[in-house]
């Protein structure tokens, strides 16, 4: 059977007389000119999915200016399934460390209406990046309606970063992750923020990277949350300064990488997941039990006898140790 | 029509204007379309590959046998003996040749990676193209999408307003 009898033909335009004549650009810098129409349109074209699907790919502030093209061009951009709304993707130049109350206001208006304009369209990705969070205009109000809009099922990644300088910490809503949300994220990350699932909330089944920088999550909530997230791959906690004890479950059975940066109160890691490969280590010393399967190891050691601990204890806790990387003031000072 | 040549079965593909060209099942199966047809089992003939001329279908062959893994235009002895990373530099590399060539040509590879739903080529042509869309003016944009004005001038001031932001 050919393609020709197929039936997933799409429309697609004349294909001698796409390849003859290749419009040139001339550098018009006027968007309201709409002369020379026909000479410069008579390039070959694409079918609109085609197009609608280059749109999705371009950044925010070019997918926005795009959509001012066309009708085609604005149902496209309703649809746009990455919004990475950072000071920098919302046109604030980088390298700005404090803004006036009205810059922020403009920030947080943006964001409304981005987000407003694309309730209920399927985002895929949502990267939301907000400074002196719940400063100037920014509430926990505004926040969990901005989060709400974004985080329904169908959902891929999630990338929360809040900079605050306040004591009274943004409660990330776990609900969000129960409508069926939780089922089609493959991407988490939260920074700054507080996180507390509790038993049966959320079955992140798709989940594959989970990252937590400076989190406020103890232990048995994070147990919570890695008992149900059986396709994760790697998990990265950085400045979790509330874990005491880390306990990896079994039934991570993809699980194949563990990065534990500076979380300061950490006394045990303790890994049952059958084939970690890779282990990163910042921190003090603390009891690890990593299992057999590990065989690239990265410690990173201060004020503590790293190479002495090596040299005493990793033989018998990870027989199969292909790979060693161990960086220590501790022990330069005694070389 | 489905060959045999040195153990690895081939597969013919025929463009509209006659062309013919026989390629290895894996090659010819980086298109998702082509593989669906054969796993389907409708591919014991020629394939006919509608709207994509022999010129574009011969750089798409060229793409697919550049990326098919373990076979291809470095091979699989080159595949045992090089590192993952630096196969994977001297593709982009490779890539970065390959794309090298007009708009008509780059928007027919786009409409034939589309049709022949082969990712890597899509991804390619699309974000060569992405990186012209960017700081061209709207009227350039429209130029170069081909594409017509189509709102009424209050139209465009209100959508204009509303993006604003995107254009400061």
């Amino acid at each position: 059977m050919s393609m020709q009898r197929g039936r997933h033909r799409r429309p697609t335009q004349g294909r001698k007389g796409s390849v003859t004549s290749v419009a040139k650009r001339k550098g018009s810098h006027d968007d309201n000119s709409r002369s020379d129409k026909k000479l410069r349109y008579s390039g070959p074209s694409l079918p609109e999915a085609v197009w609608h699907h280059i749109h999705s790919l371009l950044p925010l502030r070019d997918a926005a200016r795009v959509a001012c093209v066309s009708h085609s061009f604005r149902r496209s951009w309703r649809c746009f399934p990455n919004l990475s709304l950072t000071r920098e993707t919302l046109g604030l130049k980088g390298g700005v460390d404090e803004i006036s109350s009205k810059i922020a206001l403009d920030l947080a208006k943006r964001t409304e209406h981005i987000l407003k304009n694309h309730s209920g369209v399927g985002v895929k990705a949502l990267k939301l990046e907000i400074r002196e969070f719940p400063f100037f205009s920014t509430s926990r109000d505004d926040l969990n309606r901005w989060l709400g809009i974004a985080v329904r099922p169908g959902i891929e990644e999630l990338y929360l970063r809040l900079y605050s300088s306040h004591a009274d910490v943004y409660n990330f809503p776990c609900t969000l992750l129960l409508d069926g949300s939780g089922k089609s994220i493959r991407h988490l990350h939260l920074g700054e923020c507080a996180f507390r699932p509790t038993a049966g909330v959320g079955f992140l089944r798709s989940l594959t990277s989970l990252e937590l920088y400076d989190m406020h999550i103890t232990g048995d909530e994070l147990m919570c949350l890695l008992s149900s997230s059986v396709a994760l791959e790697k998990l990265t906690l950085v400045y979790c300064h509330e874990l005491i004890f880390l306990e990896i479950p079994s039934l991570l059975q993809r699980l194949s990488h563990l990065v534990v940066h500076d979380c300061l109160n950490l006394e045990v890691i303790k890994n049952k997941a059958p084939y970690l490969y890779s282990f990163e280590y910042s921190g003090a010393l603390v009891r690890l039990s990593l299992g057999v399967s590990l065989q690239n190891l990265d410690i990173d050691a201060s004020g503590w006898d790293v190479i002495h601990y090596a040299g005493a204890k990793l033989p018998c806790m990870v027989p199969n140790l292909e790979a060693l990387n161990i960086h220590s003031s501790y022990v330069v000072i005694f070389l | 029509m489905a060959t045999r040549e040195a153990g690895k079965k081939m597969i013919m593909l025929k463009s509209p204007d006659g062309m013919e060209f026989e390629v290895e099942e894996a090659v010819a199966m980086e298109s998702q379309t082509i593989r669906k047809m054969i796993e389907d089992d409708c591919a014991d003939t020629a394939i006919l590959i509608p709207n994509i001329n022999s010129k574009i279908l011969s750089r798409v062959i060229e793409y697919c046998n550049k990326h098919v893994p373990t076979t291809g235009a470095t091979g699989a002895a080159a595949s045992d003996t090089v590192a993952p990373a630096a196969l994977a530099e001297d593709l982009k590399i490779w890539d970065a040749e390959f794309i090298k060539v007009n708009r008509a040509t780059r928007f027919n590879l786009i409409q034939a990676a589309s049709y022949l739903n082969i990712k890597g080529l899509l991804d390619l042509t699309s974000q060569t193209t992405i990186d012209t869309i960017s700081d061209n003016s709207l009227e350039e944009i429209r130029s170069f999408l081909s594409t017509k004005n189509d709102y009424l001038p209050e139209e465009e001031q209100t959508i204009r307003r509303e993006n604003q932001w995107a254009f400061q």
